[in-house]
């Protein structure tokens, strides 16, 4: 099965997705900033990665753009942004930065967004 | 004193008589250059009585001025009792003199006060002047044939002395100061030590000279150095405002132009001449005033003006910065308030799925209610964080050019559904032609017509809602018409307004914050167009028209 990287700062978020994801037969893997998302994409390998906006030190936009970059941090596999931000502004940063997609947190229960990655990776 | 002296002299008359000429050059050098005096030195003291330097400037001015009345005395008098008084002051005054003009000097480059030893110590210095002004130190004799005094050479020596101390003490101030002083002040202190150095020197070199060579005609041209220092002074009053004084270039003209006029009042013989220049000079003066006052007006209001926009520029800025902190507020905001709901909705979904095991139906029940509270909440919200986007004038739109059709289509089949199983009517009437395009936000759009339509169905209990469009010369129209509760008139004027809720919508089980109207209306508003109610009143159901302009091509 796919494996994910999910990246939140909130215990709790990451607590009932890791779970969700977990008895829905995904390999998921957590970090709480850039830093450890730059170490994981080196050292380990996703499918997807599910992006926060807000976080302690870089920002979701920050890391996105970083590992859209050519380098060392490049990341290949799909990227989409998780965040209870969810404004047009947010939409379209994320969309120029290179984002395979946009799920708003508040808006899903955890079914809705494993059915939605599962879409985004065409499972 | 007991010296010899006589009211009136034959000898000084015959003296004066001969050197018609020579008055007329002393009326000229002592009237109008005292008169110069007074006024630099009142306009300052007057606009400033309480600063230092204007009050040792007002006492140069006085000084110089007794000085140069008494000097006339000295020369125009034939009562050798008036000459000998005026001639003995003027050796005080002249030490005098020099001391204020230090004084002045050392104010105005170390901004300062002197020290108190160092005003003792020059008051002591000045004490033997003083003591010995009335005694025969002073003036030794009055000699009939010339109409002059012979002056003591001890006490002349002690207070020439005296003044060129006081004189190379002041020039040493100017140089360590124009050295030490910034680029800008520099420029100030150079046109003050040229105007007061001109005087001092003048007056020194040239009374010196008189007092030794004992011919007292070259003492006069040292007065006119007093005229170069206030040429000075009022240039350095008005170019870089020294005294803090607006001394206006209007003032300087007008009274340059009195001294001029009345300067000539002095040489006039014929009565009718002398009168028409006293009246050209009090003319002059009316006129003068006038115009000062006018410019004065006109620059306070300058001053005003540019005072006002500084402080606009600085409310501004404050401005901006305020509202870069309520759009970073807004969005930690939205953040802060949002994350736990997603929690609980998350943990809530989780439980209901039997993620964490199999639980009773009757847990099951109540989880649900928890998770339609949680979702109620969660709605307030995101209503509460869009009004306080709209409040800080934080709503982006993005317009694009298209058609209402898909919005309507996509909400008839969203809604549909839920009013089946209410038991109601929901009917969608699209017109027959195409609509125009528009140019719309169509999530901001949809978000209204579903909020109308959401609304309509919750009021409505039984009957229909009606969805109709239609368009017209400009503008295309969408109501959303149901045979529910109804509006209240008198609650029908405000009800696009914050937390307004009709009274009736309570007696529904119906949950509301009495915002949706408010954002919507901001969010039509916004497209350029307009949103309205209309109601037969209670029970009669009501009626919401959103117009929207089409955009001229």
């Amino acid at each position: 099965m796919a494996s994910i990287l999910l990246v939140e700062d909130d215990p709790f978020i990451s607590e009932i997705y890791k779970k969700k994801f977990e008895l829905s037969n995904f390999t998921i893997a957590l970090a709480t900033s850039g830093s450890e998302v730059f170490k994981k994409v080196k050292t380990e390998k996703f499918d997807l990665i599910l992006l926060d906006l807000v976080l302690p030190e870089m920002s979701g936009i920050e890391i996105l753009r970083e590992l859209r970059k050519k380098g060392e941090t490049s990341f290949g596999g799909k990227i989409v942004i998780f965040s209870n931000l969810h404004g047009d502004e947010e939409r379209k940063q994320a969309e120029v930065a290179g984002a395979d997609g946009f799920i708003a947190k508040t808006e899903f229960t955890p079914s809705e967004v494993v059915e939605q990655v599962k879409k985004i990776l065409g499972i | 004193m007991d010296y010899n002296l006589v009211t009136h002299l034959e000898s000084c008359a015959t003296i004066i008589k001969e050197n018609a000429d020579f008055v007329h050059l002393i009326n000229y050098s002592h009237v109008p250059i005292s008169i110069l005096a007074l006024l630099v030195g009142g306009y300052v003291y007057f606009k400033n009585p309480r600063d230092l330097l204007s009050r040792i400037l007002m006492g140069i001015s006085l000084a110089f001025s007794l000085w140069s009345f008494f000097d006339l005395i000295a020369w125009l008098s034939t009562d050798s009792r008036y000459i000998m008084f005026a001639w003995s002051m003027q050796g005080m005054i002249n030490a005098l003199l020099f001391l204020l003009c230090f004084y002045f000097v050392h104010v105005f480059i170390t901004k300062r006060d002197l020290p108190s030893w160092y005003k003792l110590s020059l008051t002591l210095s000045i004490l033997p002047v003083i003591i010995l002004t009335p005694t025969h130190f002073n003036l030794t004799e009055f000699s009939v044939a010339s109409c002059e005094a012979t002056e003591g050479q001890y006490f002349l020596h002690y207070y020439y002395l005296y003044n060129l101390f006081l004189f190379l003490s002041a020039l040493l101030l100017q140089i360590r100061g124009y050295w030490f002083a910034s680029k800008a002040s520099r420029a100030q202190i150079l046109l003050l030590s040229i105007g007061i150095d001109s005087f001092l020197v003048s007056f020194f070199v040239t009374g010196y000279l008189a007092s030794v060579l004992e011919n007292f005609n070259l003492a006069i041209y040292g007065l006119f150095g007093m005229a170069f220092f206030m040429v000075f002074l009022s240039y350095l009053i008005v170019q870089y405002r020294t005294f803090n004084i607006r001394l206006l270039s209007v003032h300087a003209l007008v009274t340059a132009l009195v001294l001029l006029v009345g300067s000539e009042l002095f040489f006039i013989t014929s009565p009718v001449q002398f009168t028409l220049i006293a009246l050209t000079v009090i003319f002059l003066l009316i006129l003068g005033r006038a115009l000062a006052r006018s410019v004065e007006k006109e620059l306070e209001r300058n001053e005003e003006l540019q005072r006002l926009t500084g402080e606009l520029a600085v409310a501004n800025q404050e401005l901006r910065r305020l509202d870069t902190v309520k759009t970073e507020f807004l969005s930690i905001a939205s953040h802060q308030l949002r994350t736990p709901l997603t929690a609980m909705k998350g943990y809530l979904s989780l439980l209901l799925e039997d993620s964490y095991g199999k639980i009773s139906e009757e847990v099951k029940e109540i989880l649900n209610k928890v998770f339609v509270v949680n979702t109620r909440l969660a709605r307030l919200v995101e209503e509460l964080l869009n009004v306080s986007r709209i409040d800080a004038g934080r709503v982006q739109y993005s317009f694009e050019k298209t058609r209402l059709e898909p919005v309507l289509k996509e909400l008839e089949d969203a809604f549909s559904v839920g009013a089946q199983e209410r038991g109601l009517k929901l009917a969608f009437r699209m017109p027959e032609r195409p609509l125009p395009q528009l140019s719309l936000d169509i999530v901001k759009i949809r978000e209204v017509i579903s909020n109308l339509i959401d609304n309509s169905l919750k009021y409505t209990k039984q009957g229909s809602v009606t969805v109709s469009v239609r368009s017209d010369a400009g503008f295309v129209e969408v109501l959303v018409e149901d045979t529910g509760i109804g509006i209240a008139p008198t609650v029908l004027p405000n009800l696009f307004e914050k937390f307004v809720r009709s009274k009736e919508t309570s007696k529904l089980e119906v949950s509301g914050t009495g915002l949706g109207l408010y954002v919507g209306k901001k969010f039509v508003e916004a497209h350029g167009g307009t949103i309205r109610a209309e109601s037969a009143g209670l029970g009669k159901g009501s009626r919401f028209i959103i117009r929207l302009p089409v955009p001229v091509r």
